[in-house]
């Protein structure tokens, strides 16, 4: 079956026909991405051809798969960036150096913090993308951290009471602000930086 | 000797053999390689012998290695032979090396020497960068 313009992605037409979409399914929805990731969706089906599946999700006569819906399970349970992965940067001992990971006789640190919100995780990415390449090559293996506090990243890296304060005055930070004094040449934001890398000591045993 | 020597012996052989390697040949020239605004790699040149020392920017480890060739592609290269603190080297010959462990675990840094067993010279990874400094002895 032959496609109409506005079925195209990308062309005005189908940005007139589909804009619309996000204002109708945006009612009650909070979450912008959610809307957004509902919009990307039925566009999807408009270009695919699938007529029936767009217009039953449209008028709620057919659920949004779960992947696009509220809420989204990659926002509400973040997963780490493959940059720090267990296999890019802790060379195969993730398992015995899991979140929170504790060598014993070291004192017990202050509960983790909670899931990241939507929102903080959106401003995460924005900070991400802002970072100049040198602020990238700082942070190496963190970079997809950027928006994170550096005592939130050390905590979390298994890092104790005592790394967090060695990481002052920097440790409510983000990365990427101290990233950025980094790059300017200050001793104490690269000295926070290999704080936050090394936070997971190699070799505990559990 | 103990055990706990003999695995930590074990475990660090193939990281310390390029100093093996070097034996007692002359220093003759030192190149910083920069990516990105940050020191990461320092080439030693020791004649027919090139050991090249490089930050890993995931952790800020340290590692080198023996090497004929080295990529220069989007990097910035500076001569450091006349500067210093290497310029009290050139000339002189390789004498022992040392990789340091953080507490941490994580191989992070080196000590060189020349003309003798004394370290002179120690390099360390910060935020993806290998710092130099200069061991004074009294």
């Amino acid at each position: 079956m032959p496609l109409s313009p506005a079925t195209i992605p990308g062309t005005n037409d189908n940005k007139v026909a589909t804009d619309p979409i996000a204002n109708f399914i945006s009612k009650g929805i909070a979450d912008k991405d959610t809307v957004i990731r509902r919009t990307q969706y039925l566009r999807e089906q408009l270009q695919n051809g699938h007529i029936w599946t767009f217009f039953g999700t449209l008028w709620h006569l057919k659920p949004f798969p779960k992947e696009v819906d509220f809420p989204p399970v990659s926002l509400s349970a973040p997963a780490k960036p493959p940059s720090d992965s267990p296999k890019s940067d802790d060379r195969g001992n993730e398992a015995a150096e899991s979140k929170g990971a504790k060598a014993p006789g070291q004192p017990a640190d202050p509960p983790a913090q909670p899931s990241k919100s939507p929102e903080s995780a959106a401003a995460e990415a924005v900070v991400t993308k802002a970072l100049s390449a040198a602020e990238k090559k700082k942070l190496g293996g963190l970079a997809g951290r950027a928006g994170e506090r550096v005592g939130d990243v050390i905590r979390d890296r298994g890092g104790t009471g005592a790394n967090v304060r060695q990481a002052e005055p920097w440790a409510d930070k983000t990365l990427g602000e101290v990233a950025a004094a980094a790059v300017k040449g200050d001793p104490t934001a690269e000295t926070a930086i290999k704080i936050a890398k090394q936070a997971r000591r190699l070799g505990l045993r559990h | 000797m103990g055990t706990s020597k003999t695995e930590i012996a074990n475990a660090l052989l193939p990281k310390l053999s390029p100093f093996q390697s070097v034996g007692d040949r002359q220093l003759q020239a030192v190149n910083y390689i920069y990516s990105d605004g940050s020191l990461d790699r320092v080439l030693l040149d020791f004649g027919a012998m090139l050991v090249l020392i490089k930050a890993d920017e995931r952790d800020d480890t340290i590692d080198f290695e023996i090497t004929e060739t080295v990529d220069l592609h989007n990097t910035h290269v500076v001569d450091v032979g006349h500067q210093e603190p290497w310029q009290n080297f050139i000339g002189r010959s390789f004498g022992w090396g040392w990789a340091i462990v953080s507490q941490q675990g994580y191989c992070d840094g080196l000590l060189l020497s020349f003309d003798g067993l004394s370290p002179r010279l120690i390099l360390n990874v910060v935020a993806s960068s290998i710092k130099v400094g200069l061991i004074e002895w009294t």
